[in-house]
């Protein structure tokens, strides 16, 4: 039997590693359910006032992922979101290379209508990206794609806790003219890149000589254009150039399928779970490959800031207190 | 479609079972099946699909070019240190990032999908025999025999971008 958090969540086997905390598979033993929890790592005041910020991005819609409920243990916390055995888009283009047309343009209409209630709510997410984008297991019909990962997101209208000049996202998504100041149409740009990668079945940078000169291909490389005016304005927008570029058809089932990525239960023998001892130190050689494939996996990892306002982070760090007790 | 029938086709498209070859692979090189996954860039649910015949065929060609190199290494792991086997490993997991501009992934896949059909068919020594045999009367073919035959990685992205552009 794995940990368990809280006197409450079993900890079963970890989904992902974050720029900031773990996704797990938890057992909810309350409510009987198995649903993903995020486990906060660092323990700075920054960090968890970034995960009481996600936490508390509670946007209802069916294509955004919305937390469920938190709880924390000694120095540790997690929030709970519901579980989606579809994996993410990023395994779906690596399963399949490209993806058919009307995927793209389903998975990229559902991304554009979540962003559009999320942007409506204030919020700017700023790591749109394939992995992202989790999926419901719909086998070979109509993909349903939800929104996650509000780690980096922020109101629009907030004060920046982060440096003046700090960029956030993941390098490849971000425009490169984005400013420093959360706007909603960088979004749309990350969600065009993310559009291409299912398109071509390749990671960005892309270059147009090998996208397809389709409507769709072509609205996707002016969304991702110099021309800053040319791109969709806001996700409305977006999706209403989609439906001119792609006209509706009806969906018809091909080879590619979402599968249940959790059908098969476990994969491997849980790991120690995250509070346990840190392992010893990295003998030299093992410390130089961490280092080279922390480089190569930068393409999939946010930019994190570094530098907040840490009195904030205390304040809200014995607000949490009060909240957990 | 029954799974003795997927199977079936798994031999004819790969010379055998994909359970099998994966497995064959990854023993020597001390993988489970997630990380095994992990390295070919196909989510759990697929590989363990593809491994039981459930479907046939690695639809993604990125995957596929991951899995040559991963037989290959796997047949090779007897002479490597684990740190030269997790090198390579990391190197093999990365493909796709080197792959991102579309030249580069033609270069890859096709020299590797060329070096996987001439080895299917032939051992190194018929190659080599083949190689000599044919240098007079078509010299061309002969250097692909040699290169794609016998070449290191380099040779191989080398001489097939040297002739993309007739393809």
């Amino acid at each position: 039997m794995g940990e368990v958090f809280a006197g409450r969540y079993e900890l079963l086997e970890p989904i992902a590693e974050g720029g900031m905390g773990a996704v797990w598979q938890v057992q909810d033993r309350r409510e009987g359910d198995v649903k993903a929890a995020k486990l906060l790592r660092q323990r700075d005041a920054s960090s968890l006032l970034r995960f009481i910020r996600e936490q508390a991005t509670r946007i209802h819609h069916p294509h955004v992922v919305t937390p469920l409920g938190w709880a924390g243990e000694d120095d540790n916390v997690l929030f709970t979101m519901p579980l989606l055995r579809g994996g993410s888009v990023a395994m779906l283009v690596g399963d399949y290379g490209a993806l058919p047309e009307q995927w793209v343009v389903a998975v990229l209409d559902q991304t554009l209508s979540g962003l559009e209630a999320v942007h409506a709510a204030g919020v700017v997410h700023r790591d749109v990206k394939p992995g992202n984008l989790l999926l419901e297991v719909t086998g070979r019909g109509v993909p349903h794609v939800r929104l996650s990962d509000f780690g980096v997101a922020v109101p629009a209208d907030m004060p920046r806790l982060t440096e003046a000049n700090m960029m956030i996202g993941t390098p490849g998504y971000m425009a490169p003219d984005q400013g420093s100041d959360p706007d909603p149409r960088d979004d749309l740009y990350a969600t065009a890149v993310t559009g291409l990668q299912m398109l071509t079945g390749t990671r960005p940078p892309h270059d147009p000589a090998y996208v397809p000169a389709t409507p769709l291909g072509m609205l996707l490389l002016r969304a991702i254009g110099p021309d800053r005016e040319a791109r969709p304005q806001s996700a409305g927008e977006f999706r209403r150039m989609l439906a001119e570029a792609v006209p509706p058809r009806p969906w018809e089932p091909g080879e590619t399928e979402v599968l249940d990525q959790y059908a098969a239960g476990r994969m491997s023998t849980p790991p120690p779970p995250p509070s346990s001892p840190p392992p010893p130190p990295p003998t030299p050689r093992e410390r130089e490959k961490t280092a080279l494939r922390r480089t190569a996996e930068l393409e999939d990892r946010p930019v994190w800031p570094i530098l907040l306002l840490a009195v904030v982070g205390i304040l809200l760090l014995a607000g949490g207190v009060t909240l957990l007790t | 479609m029954g799974v003795e029938e997927n199977i079936q086709q798994q031999r004819e498209l790969y010379g055998e079972p994909l359970g099998d070859l994966v497995r064959r692979a990854t023993a020597p090189l001390g993988l489970t099946q997630a990380t095994t996954a992990k390295v070919l860039g196909l989510s759990p649910a697929m590989l363990s699909h593809l491994m039981t015949g459930q479907r046939v065929k690695i639809a993604n060609p990125i995957a596929l070019g991951r899995l040559h190199a991963l037989v290959e290494l796997g047949a090779a792991a007897g002479g490597l240190t684990r740190s030269q086997i997790d090198e390579r490993l990391d190197e093999i997991r990365e493909l796709s990032s080197e792959m991102t501009t579309g030249a580069r992934t033609v270069t890859v896949d096709g020299g590797a999908a060329v070096r996987g059909v001439l080895r299917a068919v032939a051992s190194g020594r018929e190659l080599q025999q083949a190689v000599e045999a044919l240098r007079e009367v078509a010299p061309g073919l002969a250097e692909v025999l040699e290169v794609y035959g016998s070449g290191t990685d380099d040779e191989i992205r080398a001489h097939f971008a040297s002739i993309r552009h007739l393809l």
